[in-house]
């Protein structure tokens, strides 16, 4: 019995270990491979750092960090207000059965109404995020932008 | 008497999240929907609507591909569970000094663009990559394994980005479990298995369920992960519809497709919760 427990004391950290390791291993490499002279991604041909000097050199760089910039920061700012909002809504709990009873013309127990309304931001997600910027780009070219308001919203 | 702007003040605080909602959730559901069902005839007008798309659905190809992507998404959220508990479980009952390291630890390589993630596994994966490379130097393989650019490959990365969505939700119900609660079992008897299958696991099922929907519909309509380390050999669901919508302008047959899949996810999906509170009914009344 105490062996077991001893066996087992030792197991278990060395499993979390292992996880963590998973996450790592592939960044690391990655970041170490960033230095490496060669274009391969697999051979070591010595240490070079030119990859980030053509990297702070190149003006579509910039570009990209603007607009994504931008994006995020957007995101953040409506979702936080989004999500307050509706907090506060979900908050009120006449309000909450109120909204269900709009969505679902059904009566139940009252804690299934939040579960309910939980299920109706769940289905949402499973259709792909980026056929509803597909659809809206029909409209008004609103474009991938909406969609990534979107995915920061669900 | 309060006027109606105190008494409804809430409703109308939430009336911008409602419109955006209808705006960019609703409609673009709805005209998804219509598109799938709209008619590409010389003659139809906007109104005229058919099946024809379903109907050109049924195949046992895409049959195949819906069953790939369900049976991904599943392994994906199977292998996470197991991965994943014992880290959630580590990290909320084992540590305390390092609990928010390890959790800060846990979300920092997302930190980085999920597509930087997925190639970053090529190093790993690949012919003259880490594994094959240290498998080689430790004399147990010869001839490089094919580990890129295969099935092995998507599930692999699938797992790598998922695991966080399994790990925190099953952390963050087994933080607020009572200790005194598995003391207790202890002190009555119960060997560290019965504690752990009759105390811990029911008390995070909550957990176990939020992360399971969290893994496993995002993984159904995957397409980027297929993409970059499937090698395109076989198509998935998130695949066939960005083939469909992006490659060969066929957005009316990749709409129905959506809404199929989508249907067969939701239905799956009822049919297995279903059947697991049946199960547990059951149980709950045999005590």
């Amino acid at each position: 019995m105490q062996t077991q427990r001893v066996w087992k004391e030792w197991q278990f950290p060395a499993f979390v270990t292992a996880v963590y390791l998973f996450l790592y291993v592939p960044v690391v490499i990655l970041m170490i491979f960033s230095f490496n002279r060669g274009d391969s991604p697999t051979y070591w041909l010595g240490f070079t750092t030119d990859w980030y000097a053509e990297l702070f050199s190149s003006s579509e760089v910039y570009d990209a960090l603007t607009n994504s910039i931008i994006v995020a920061a957007t995101s953040v700012v409506l979702s936080i207000f989004f999500e307050c909002v509706l907090c506060f809504l979900w908050a009120n709990e006449w309000l909450r059965i109120l909204v269900a009873l709009i969505l679902f013309r059904v009566g139940g127990s009252r804690d299934c109404y939040s579960r309910r309304i939980a299920g109706y931001f769940l289905c949402f997600i499973t259709s792909p995020w980026y056929y509803y910027a597909y659809s809206w780009a029909y409209i008004d070219g609103f474009g991938l932008c909406g969609a990534y308001y979107l995915r920061t919203l669900q | 008497m309060r006027s109606i702007w105190q008494r409804e003040i809430a409703f109308f605080l939430a009336v911008p999240a409602l419109v955006w909602q209808v705006l960019f959730l609703c409609i673009p559901i709805a005209l998804v929907l219509y598109t799938s069902l709209h008619s590409v005839t010389e003659s139809a007008s906007w109104y005229t609507l058919t099946l024809a798309h379903y109907q050109a659905l049924f195949t046992v190809n895409h049959a195949l591909i819906i069953m790939r992507s369900l049976i991904f998404s599943t392994l994906t959220a199977l292998l996470c569970l197991t991965i994943g508990y014992p880290v959630a479980y580590f990290i909320a009952l084992r540590v305390k000094k390092w609990r928010l390291i390890l959790l800060f630890l846990l979300t920092l390589p997302f930190w980085t663009n999920f597509l930087t993630q997925a190639y970053a596994w090529f190093f790993v994966l690949e012919r003259h990559g880490l594994i094959n490379t240290v498998l080689k130097m430790m004399r147990i393989i010869h001839e490089p394994l094919l580990l890129a650019h295969n099935n092995f490959a998507v599930l692999c990365v699938m797992v790598y980005c998922y695991l966080p969505f399994m790990i925190l939700p099953i952390y963050s119900v087994l933080q607020k479990v009572d200790v005194h609660l598995l003391e207790a079992s202890q002190d009555l008897g119960a060997t560290k298995w019965q504690t752990f299958t009759r105390v811990t696991l029911p008390l995070s099922r909550i957990g176990i369920q939020t992360g399971l929907l969290l893994v496993c519909i995002p993984a159904f309509g995957e397409f980027v992960i297929p993409m970059i380390m499937g090698g395109s050999r076989d198509f998935y669901v998130g695949s066939l519809i960005s083939h469909y919508m992006l490659s060969s302008g066929n957005e009316h047959l990749g709409a129905a497709f959506t809404c199929l899949s989508a249907c067969v996810l939701f239905v799956v999906i009822r049919l297995v919760s279903w059947y697991i509170s049946s199960v547990r009914n059951a149980a709950v009344r045999g005590k």
